[in-house]
């Protein structure tokens, strides 16, 4: 390494200690104590980490509580440093976190949530799509309709839950009220996350939907997607959905999907 | 959008943070150009939709805080593509990045971090914004640092770091006066001899910032008022340098937008009161 | 189901056109995604808050204390979602 990035090695590795030690072998101070000048970086570092993950999990903040989402926040970065000068990448990695995070075994949910919320997160900064050209659709072949397959926008995610994490993330938007109970028994929530005049979306879906969708984002063709679903659902019927998700910009490109 | 312009208008302009982005769309008011942190923008999306926006009217400055010249290393390729995507979406009049480093065996710092201004770093951080400014195709223009300590191992002051490092890729200047207030308090630095040291035809922009004051150490908050020493300074630098583009930034405990746009008159009152050749 | 599956995409697809058709005649008064949302609302509560702006190049004077373990434990709105089966008091 150059000499100055030693000096920067020894910096980093006194900015991961909480106290004491091992502070660059040539940093100094005239006006206060060296520990008092890393103990600032320290605090900036930790706040904008926390920072991050208070805004891209605002819900599961409300959940826990301020003090034990600081706590949570605290270890999380600990064991996931950031990896990207953009903050806004920071903790893809706190739903995976939560499941094995002993604190919050009482809430089982909370991972879930957490996973709702990333995708909800990610749903905001995704880049802009242009809309599914309706009128090059409007122009395949009927017997080569099978073949098509869709592009969802990146805005879009699916999530399956065994809590019911959308009606919690629900109760927990501005405007809500705030007496609520939620039945954690509600039974399976299955969502599409998607973007709508800014603002991350979800849409319930059924089981049917969910397992058509599922393969469509999978890269299926219509008919592949089709024949999947009807297996297991034989009253599946696109007729609704496959509309809604085209014109409602879930669907931003199709291909025509040939086997051989 | 409006068109690109060449640089940034000579006048006073205002830091555009998220609570204030309404209401400037909302009543444009009378300033000609806005400074936004160019990382709450990369990924597009609505941040990016509104920053378009706010083009229509405005002139815009990017700054980012975390590329991180002086990171040991190669810069983050990707970080380095999302700004010159965002420099295509919304044609800014300036780009600039802080003169500091936060990268370590792949582990982010995400704050800006002081070194030790070495020759080897120099070489170093010169490669790094030859490389930026060839990617992005303009001048980047780098910004001096509130830095809470000191290297021993330093072998130039920053001011002399800074001009070297001008002269060498023909990158900006953007001297934040603030940070050499800070400085000046927390390690007694010369601001003003920074200020003698840099070249002035390499000056593009100036920053001012208020801070709270603290117990022991002054830590650049970005929370209040432009202070008075940092007002003097201010005057110094369009004495010594000449009128340049200057921005007002407040990051937390955000007021009224009114109260921005009032800082950024008195500043723009001193730079019109300045006779000096305009920039 | 090979027939059945024809049938559902097809009209599936054609519902689509038609839609779009009579959706193309009001296309031109919708108003563009972010006309809604210009990045103000309760902080830390949405999506268009001010709390997605996370950068910033100003130092924090606020001392950031560690919570310790003896506030391990949630105490948030997490009162208000409960469940018979699911709520293991041993865990």
């Amino acid at each position: 390494m150059q000499p100055f990035a030693d000096t920067l090695d020894d910096f980093s590795r006194s900015l991961g200690h909480s106290a004491g030690a091992m502070p660059g072998a040539s940093a100094r101070t005239t006006r206060y104590s060296l520990e008092a000048a890393l103990d600032i970086y320290r605090n900036n570092w930790r706040h904008n980490l926390r920072a991050a993950l208070a805004g891209a999990y605002p819900v599961l903040e409300q959940v826990v509580g301020t003090e034990f989402f600081h706590h949570l926040a605290s270890r999380f970065m600990e064991a996931h440093p950031s990896t990207s000068g953009n903050l806004h990448d920071y903790g893809a990695a706190l739903p995976a976190f939560l499941h094995g995070f002993a604190a919050a075994q009482s809430l089982p949910y909370l991972p879930d949530l957490a996973a709702l919320e990333w995708a909800c997160h990610r749903a905001y900064f995704a880049q802009d799509e242009n809309p599914l050209d309706l009128q090059a659709l409007a122009r395949v072949p009927e017997d080569e309709l099978e073949q098509l397959a869709f592009a969802l926008h990146p805005a879009c995610a699916l999530l399956s839950s065994a809590w019911p994490v959308a009606a919690i993330w629900h109760a927990h938007q501005p405007g809500a009220p705030e007496d609520f109970h939620i039945d954690l028994d509600a039974g399976l929530c299955r969502l599409l996350v998607g973007r709508s005049e800014g603002k991350a979306t979800l849409t319930e879906l059924a089981a049917d939907e969910f397992l058509w969708l599922s393969r469509i984002c999978a890269g299926a063709t219509l008919g592949q997607a089709t024949t999947q679903t009807l297996e297991s659902h034989p009253d599946f019927n696109p007729g609704t959905l496959l509309p809604r998700l085209a014109l409602n910009g879930t669907f931003v490109r199709f291909t025509l999907e040939y086997q051989t | 959008m409006k068109p690109a312009p060449a640089f940034l208008p000579c006048s006073a302009g205002i830091g555009l943070r998220a609570p204030h982005t309404r209401e400037l769309l909302a009543h444009p008011p009378n300033v000609d150009w806005v400074e936004v942190h160019s990382e709450n923008f990369f990924a597009g999306g609505m941040p990016l939709a509104t920053l378009r926006r706010v083009r229509e009217r405005h002139d815009v400055s990017l700054h980012g805080v975390g590329m991180g010249l002086a990171s040991p290393g190669a810069l983050d390729p990707d970080h380095l593509t999302a700004l010159r995507r965002l420099c295509d979406a919304v044609e800014p009049a300036a780009v600039s990045e802080h003169l500091s480093w936060n990268r370590m065996h792949g582990t982010v710092f995400n704050d800006l971090l002081p070194f030790p201004y070495t020759r080897d770093a120099l070489r170093h951080v010169t490669a790094k914004v030859q490389q930026v400014q060839e990617t992005l195709g303009r001048p980047l223009l780098v910004e001096n640092l509130s830095a809470y300590l000191t290297f021993e191992n330093s072998e130039m002051s920053e001011g002399e770091f800074l001009a070297e490092l001008a002269r060498r890729t023909g990158c900006g200047l953007l001297v934040d006066l603030q940070n050499l207030h800070v400085n000046a308090v927390n390690h007694g630095t010369d601001a003003l001899a920074h200020l003698e040291a840099l070249p002035a035809g390499h000056v593009m922009e100036y920053h001012l910032a208020g801070a709270s004051p603290q117990e022991g150490v002054l830590v650049d908050t970005h929370d209040a008022p432009v202070s008075e020493a940092t007002w003097a300074l201010y005057e110094a630098a369009l004495e010594r340098i000449g009128p340049r583009p200057t921005l007002i930034e407040w990051d937390q405990d955000l007021p009224e937008l009114q109260v921005l746009l009032a800082e950024a008159q008195k500043a723009q009152q001193r730079l019109e009161a300045c006779h000096a050749a305009l920039c | 189901m090979q027939l059945q599956k024809r049938q559902l995409i097809t009209a599936a697809m054609g519902g689509l056109l038609a839609l779009s058709l009579a959706a193309g005649a009001h296309a031109a008064d919708k108003k563009p995604e972010m006309e809604k949302c210009f990045g103000i609302a309760k902080a830390g509560h949405n999506d268009c808050s001010s709390n997605k702006s996370a950068h910033s190049c100003a130092g924090q004077a606020t001392k950031d204390r560690d919570a310790m373990d003896f506030v391990a434990v949630p105490k948030g709105t997490c009162s208000k979602i409960a469940g018979g089966t699911v709520m293991k008091k041993d865990m």
